[in-house]
């Protein structure tokens, strides 16, 4: 089976001065796969997942290759990638509190991720959606739809954005951080429907964090990145048994709180991974 | 005390468009006819505010005038708003050298006097309400671009825009549907604001004789002719200087009192 997600040698610079912030990586994600995408924040996840969407500002450069479906995007149009977003692949943002238009009903901003790819009367949509806002676990669908964002808690708020992600049913959906800004419960809560969620779509996910324990929830292969290069890739056993990276390992042992005797200090990634400072 | 003004400027700004709207269908006397035994009356009955220097009751004169004002400020903030908008938008959202081009093109009009482009406009053209609404409205554009493009700047760094584009909104349907709602309580302050400089400025310009010429009456050639009687009959010049002056508080304090309501997350904590 070819790969849904093909990305090789992908290189992002951005500026007048060129400054690189991802250095070529290259990974690939099979059809229903869950691959965790984990690092610190400025390694470059969230600017890879852009790049793979094509989302990146006008000041960025991308070179490389990111196949999707087998189709090539960079270098590829906005007018030309736009069908694709939000219909082939999707996006799950980190803050539910802006990920949200506040001007608009959270139903209608569904309604238009829907209306922009298939040609739906307003009531069909309508009806749709509902059905969907059901399907993340809102209760009151109705009234919810109805609702402008700044009405709904941060969990319900993730719940509308999830729907968004999954109401075209799209291949490949990549969650950027999608519970970072939840408390703990919330996020328990929003991992569940997003594992429920993706298997009911048969979607693949792209799961960026920067949490090990959240990746290991529902990801089955995790990427570790650091500073803008892979520096480990493996199943989920391979991290956590055999981990060769001492950032790798850093991160394991942040991440297994439950092997800490009670008193003793907890682990940081530092102990085990001393950055050089580069110039 | 936020609501106050909001009130005051909707009272003050309603109260000119109901002059304007009540002078198309009835003015007290003709603001036209030149009565020469009726001259410079003071306040009083049959003339509420008196009469001007050729006996033209000037109470009349105010509510035909309001027309001119209301015009000229409508038309030149909705092309102040029509050229700048879009501009500003555009370079909030493109950034770059599109950016870097409306910007110098709006500091180059925006160091262009408006009221030097009315001179060019009348020398051209000839003295009119249009051409007072032209150069008006011109002058008008870059203030207009900027806090566009300011406004865009800010919303451009908002997830949703992203999670738009993300869902596969073009860049034109996002600007239409996201940018634009989210930045219009900056805009209708902007507006209101725009429409009392506009005010001034047509006041201005018929008051130099660069605006609607003579018959019409309008607020700033009243000042213009109640200059001749400023010794002799002050009282003159006080009702269109208090008529400019009432409009364009009405019309700052309305551009603030929008402001807080137009948000819809301080709406929701008044």
């Amino acid at each position: 089976m070819s790969p849904l997600l093909e990305v090789t040698d992908l290189r992002v610079a951005f500026g007048r001065s060129h400054r690189e912030v991802v250095h070529g990586i290259s990974f690939a994600l099979e059809p229903g796969e869950r691959l965790g995408l984990i690092g610190e924040s400025g390694s470059g996840k969230t600017v890879t997942a852009l790049a793979v969407m094509g989302l990146l500002a006008e000041n960025a450069y991308v070179s490389g290759s990111v196949r999707v479906g087998g189709r090539e995007l960079v270098g590829l149009r906005d007018r030309d990638l736009a069908p694709l977003r939000g219909q082939a692949m999707s996006m799950v943002f980190q803050e539910p509190m802006t990920a949200l238009d506040p001007t608009m009903p959270v139903g209608r901003q569904v309604a238009e991720v829907l209306l922009l790819h298939q040609h739906l009367g307003h009531g069909v949509a309508r009806g749709r959606v509902i059905e969907v806002l059901a399907e993340v676990g809102l209760e009151d669908p109705e009234r919810v739809a109805d609702a402008y964002p700044h009405a709904l808690s941060g969990g319900q708020r993730q719940r509308v954005v999830v729907a968004m992600a999954l109401i075209n049913r799209p291949d490949l959906v990549i969650c950027d951080e999608p519970t970072t800004a939840l408390d703990v419960t919330v996020q328990a809560k929003v991992l569940n429907l997003l594992d429920a969620e993706l298997d009911a779509v048969g979607a693949s996910c792209l799961f960026i964090s920067h949490d090990l324990a959240v990746v290991s929830q529902l990801c089955e292969r995790v990427l570790v990145m650091l500073d803008g290069d892979i520096v480990e890739q493996g199943s989920l056993a391979q991290i956590f048994n055999s981990a060769t990276h001492p950032y790798t390992r850093g991160l394991v042992a942040t991440a297994r709180l439950d092997a800490v005797e009670p008193g003793e200090r907890l682990p940081t990634v530092e102990d085990y991974y001393q950055r050089q400072v580069r110039r | 005390m936020r609501r106050a003004g909001l009130w005051i400027g909707v009272v003050l700004v309603a109260a000119v468009i109901l002059a304007a709207l009540v002078s198309l269908v009835w003015t007290p006397y003709n603001p036209l006819q030149v009565q020469p035994t009726q001259t410079l009356r003071p306040a009083g009955w049959p003339h509420l505010l008196g009469t001007d220097g050729f006996g033209i009751d000037i109470l009349s004169r105010l509510l035909v005038g309001a027309r001119t004002t209301v015009y000229v400020g409508v038309a030149a903030v909705s092309l102040a708003a029509l050229g700048g908008v879009p501009l500003g938008v555009l370079a909030g959202m493109r950034g770059g050298w599109v950016s870097e081009i409306v910007l110098r093109v709006s500091d180059i009009l925006y160091a262009f006097p408006a009221l030097l482009l009315a001179i060019l406009l009348a020398a051209a053209v000839g003295a009119s309400t249009g051409t007072a609404m032209v150069a008006i409205g011109i002058a008008s554009i870059p203030a207009f671009a900027r806090v566009a493009r300011a406004a865009t700047l800010i919303v451009m760094t908002q997830d949703y825009i992203l999670a738009a584009r993300a869902s596969g909104t073009s860049r034109w349907t996002t600007s239409v549907r996201h940018v634009l709602p989210n930045i219009a309580a900056v805009l209708g302050v902007q507006a209101s604001v725009s429409f009392g400089i506009a005010i001034l400025a047509e006041a201005a310009l018929s008051y130099l004789g660069l605006a609607t010429p003579p018959p019409t009456p309008t607020w700033g050639r009243m000042l213009h002719d109640a200059q001749t009687y400023i010794f002799t009959s002050p009282v003159q010049a006080l009702w269109p200087g208090l008529a400019i002056a009432l409009s364009v508080l009405g019309l700052n304090l309305l551009g603030d009192g929008l402001r807080d309501h137009l948000d819809p997350r301080l709406r929701e904590a008044a």
